[in-house]
């Protein structure tokens, strides 16, 4: 009786520690600046992030995309002297952590200022491959691992990094460097997806450019939403395959499902309230699909995709009616650098869709990412 | 006489609850098919292309068949691991061999980021590669264990060395995840949950045929293993070359496992719990009854844990470890305490 009083002891004041602790170790939240200011914000259709120009400064709001309301980081940018808590633009020497950002900074012409950057073995963009080779830039990162000393021995002024849910910031060691989030991924709009572009030009005071960029981007991206308009005709399409008991299929809310309607498709799972994707069985899908007119799928069969091919995955894919059709839209992620490019290029992938659901609309477009499998 | 009566009473019992189990399998699953049309897909197979065809017979009999598979397979292997290293928590885990099949399945879909190659976006990543990764990690790690064991023959070495095998092995797997990509781990987390619906319609009966066909094998053992029960030498001394009945043994067990595992990814917890459940059933050590009686549980179990991880009448499925293991510590847990010590 005795010991189990003791150890009830011991782990009360244990837990009372770590309370302690906890509480310390907190960083006050970032809530306390006033989002809310005269200027507007020049962002449109991202909601990830705000930017406010004020006189002679420049703020940036990043939100945290888990919890909608609460704000992830706020940078104050000035061209001049930068006081304590401030970033002085523009930035001369950046680790770049998202090929997708990579791309976008190319853009802009700003590849001399990258100095770091993550998975070198899978960035496709060929200026920063040299560069690579050249040793001018340096990977510092890769397979989720910060390579922490090597950081520190030549630190960049700026860390550009993709936080995760279950990993939202850098390591304590590196603290001292100022770390930027870039969550363009999280964006379920398309256009609000490539409008991060923005984001990455502010530090570089090419803002103008960005904006100049973006809204070619936005133009085209509308003027073929407006081609197409509200057809009458919307042919019915799903997505992605069924792996290890699970078929994971995009939300109604995501990107993938902006991009069907858009093109004038109609997503099977259009009502689903997922941003992100969501798991199903077999069975649910397989009733649901069969009779749908297209089937999206993105890459693992490289460039040899084929019917025959996706036959020997699975025999059960050769009941769905896409299938017997051979109506599937293929996008090969390797040869086309879909998940590098294609966020900067929503213009294309609406194209590529519009082109295989209304083909009579683009009579000679040439797609970028996604062709129908012959 | 009163005594194997009761047996008789229990092996109907279960058989029956098998193909009701079975039948079951057949009927429920996220989408509503009502009895009528799943008899006429049964047995009037006109139109092979309904969505109920398809679901029924491409889908569902193949799933149903691996679960009843699996089921035999590793409570058989786990009955046997149980006996030939005397210890009540010697399963197929423990000798390495599901971590061995791990292992090959990591090396496959982990090692792009390693040797920088394109593996995961090619066809070679179907499932037969899978299965033969999976096959060969397991004889791999089978192997080394049939080479101590033929050096130490000691059996309780031989399950220190599979247990420490076992961590190398998964500490192998660790360091390959830590340097793969999120779609590759994406990809080995998924085949790491296990499955019983991988399997095409010859693929289950081809596991269901080994899977009776290794029934019938440890069958034949049924003497020795229980001589085996009473300690080596004991077996020696009534004949029983004992080593050579281990290692044949071993080599059966983890060809089952492998060959198990390598069609639905590791499945936790039946290959450990069944033949307790048999034993606290059937109230013996004979291994003549316990051989068919694990057998039968097995089948049950995997049916019945299959059957929930579907939940019928929703739009998702469980991943059926998780169902396996939910059901598989209560068992134990229950046995323990009901029989206060472990019997053999």
């Amino acid at each position: 009786m005795k010991t189990t009083f003791r150890f009830l002891q011991a782990i009360t004041f244990f837990l009372f520690l770590t309370f302690l602790f906890s509480a310390c170790g907190r960083i006050p939240e970032k809530n306390s600046i006033k989002t809310a200011t005269n200027s507007k914000s020049a962002v449109k259709y991202a909601t990830g992030f705000k930017i406010y120009h004020d006189n002679h400064q420049t703020r940036i709001v990043v939100f945290d995309p888990w919890h909608r309301r609460k704000i992830m980081a706020n940078f104050v940018l000035v061209k001049g002297k930068a006081a304590k808590g401030q970033i002085h633009i523009p930035l001369n020497s950046v680790a770049v952590f998202s090929a997708t950002q990579l791309n976008a900074i190319d853009q802009l012409g700003m590849l001399d200022r990258v100095m770091g950057i993550s998975e070198a073995t899978y960035v496709k963009n060929k200026t920063v491959r040299n560069l690579f080779k050249q040793h001018k830039i340096t990977e510092l990162a890769a397979g989720g691992n910060y390579y922490v000393e090597k950081i520190l021995e030549k630190p960049p002024q700026a860390i550009f990094f993709s936080p995760y849910q279950s990993s939202q910031s850098l390591p304590v060691a590196l603290s001292d460097i100022q770390a930027i989030p870039y969550l363009d991924f999280m964006e379920n709009s398309p256009l609000g997806r490539a409008e991060w572009i923005k984001f990455t030009a502010v530090f570089f005071g090419k803002e103008k450019q960005a904006d100049s960029l973006f809204r070619d981007i936005e133009q085209h991206y509308l003027n073929l939403k407006n081609l197409v308009g509200n057809p009458q005709q919307r042919p019915t399409v799903f997505s992605d395959k069924y792996f290890n008991g699970q078929w994971y299929l995009p939300g109604g809310k995501s990107y993938v499902a902006r991009l069907f309607k858009d093109a004038g498709a109609d997503y099977i799972w259009k009502n689903n309230p997922e941003r992100a994707s969501f798991p199903l069985d077999f069975e649910t899908v397989f009733a649901k699909a069969q009779q749908a007119d297209f089937w999206r799928i993105v890459g693992t069969f490289g460039s040899k995709a084929s019917y025959v091919a996706l036959a020997s995955e699975n025999k059960l894919y050769t009941h769905f009616k896409a299938f017997k059709q051979h109506h599937i839209l293929y996008c090969d992620p390797e040869t086309t650098a879909y998940f590098e490019k294609s966020p900067l290029e929503p213009q294309f992938m609406l194209a590529d869709f519009i082109k295989a659901f209304h083909p009579d609309l683009l009579p000679d477009y040439k797609p970028h990412y996604y062709k129908i499998l012959p | 006489m009163k005594k194997s009566r009761n047996f008789i009473g229990w092996f109907v019992v279960l058989s029956l609850a098998a193909l009701v189990l079975f039948i079951a399998n057949l009927w429920f699953g996220s989408v509503l098919i009502n009895w009528g049309e799943i008899f006429q897909v049964l047995f009037h197979p006109g139109n092979s292309q309904s969505p109920a065809h398809v679901i029924v017979i491409s889908y569902r009999l193949p799933m149903a068949v691996t679960a009843l598979a699996t089921g035999i397979i590793l409570s058989l292997s786990g009955l046997v691991l149980q006996t030939l290293f005397r210890n009540p928590l010697a399963g197929p885990s423990v000798l390495g061999i599901s971590s061995g099949a791990s292992l090959g399945v990591a090396l496959v879909v982990l090692s792009g980021g390693l040797l920088h190659f394109e593996l995961a976006a090619s066809p070679l990543l179907s499932n037969l590669t899978i299965i033969v990764a999976a096959f060969a990690g397991a004889l791999f790690v089978l192997a080394i264990i049939l080479m101590v064991s033929a050096r130490v023959g000691n059996v309780i070495t031989v399950l220190i060395i599979g247990i420490m095998l076992g961590y190398a092995v998964s500490a192998m797997v660790s360091v390959l995840q830590f340097f793969s990509r999120s779609e590759e781990l994406h990809a080995y987390v998924l085949w790491g949950l296990g499955s019983f619906s991988k399997t095409t319609v010859q693929q289950s009966v081809l596991l269901l045929v080994t899977a009776v066909a290794g029934w019938g094998i440890v069958l034949f053992f049924a003497r020795p293993l229980n001589a085996l029960l009473m300690g080596e030498n004991y077996a020696r001394s009534i004949g029983i070359p004992a080593q050579k009945v281990q290692r044949i043994l071993i080599l059966l067990t983890g060809l089952l496992v492998a060959i198990g595992t390598a069609f639905t990814g590791p499945i936790a917890f039946l290959g450990l719990a069944v033949p307790h459940l048999a034993r606290a059933l059937f109230k013996t050590s004979q291994h003549g009854i316990l051989i068919p009686a694990t057998a039968i549980l097995g089948a049950d179990l995997a049916l019945l844990c299959n059957l929930i991880a579907k939940l019928p009448g929703y739009d998702i499925s469980l991943p059926i470890n998780a169902v396996t293991s939910l059901i598989g510590a209560p068992v134990i847990i229950w046995v323990i305490i009901k029989s206060r010590h472990i019997k053999f």
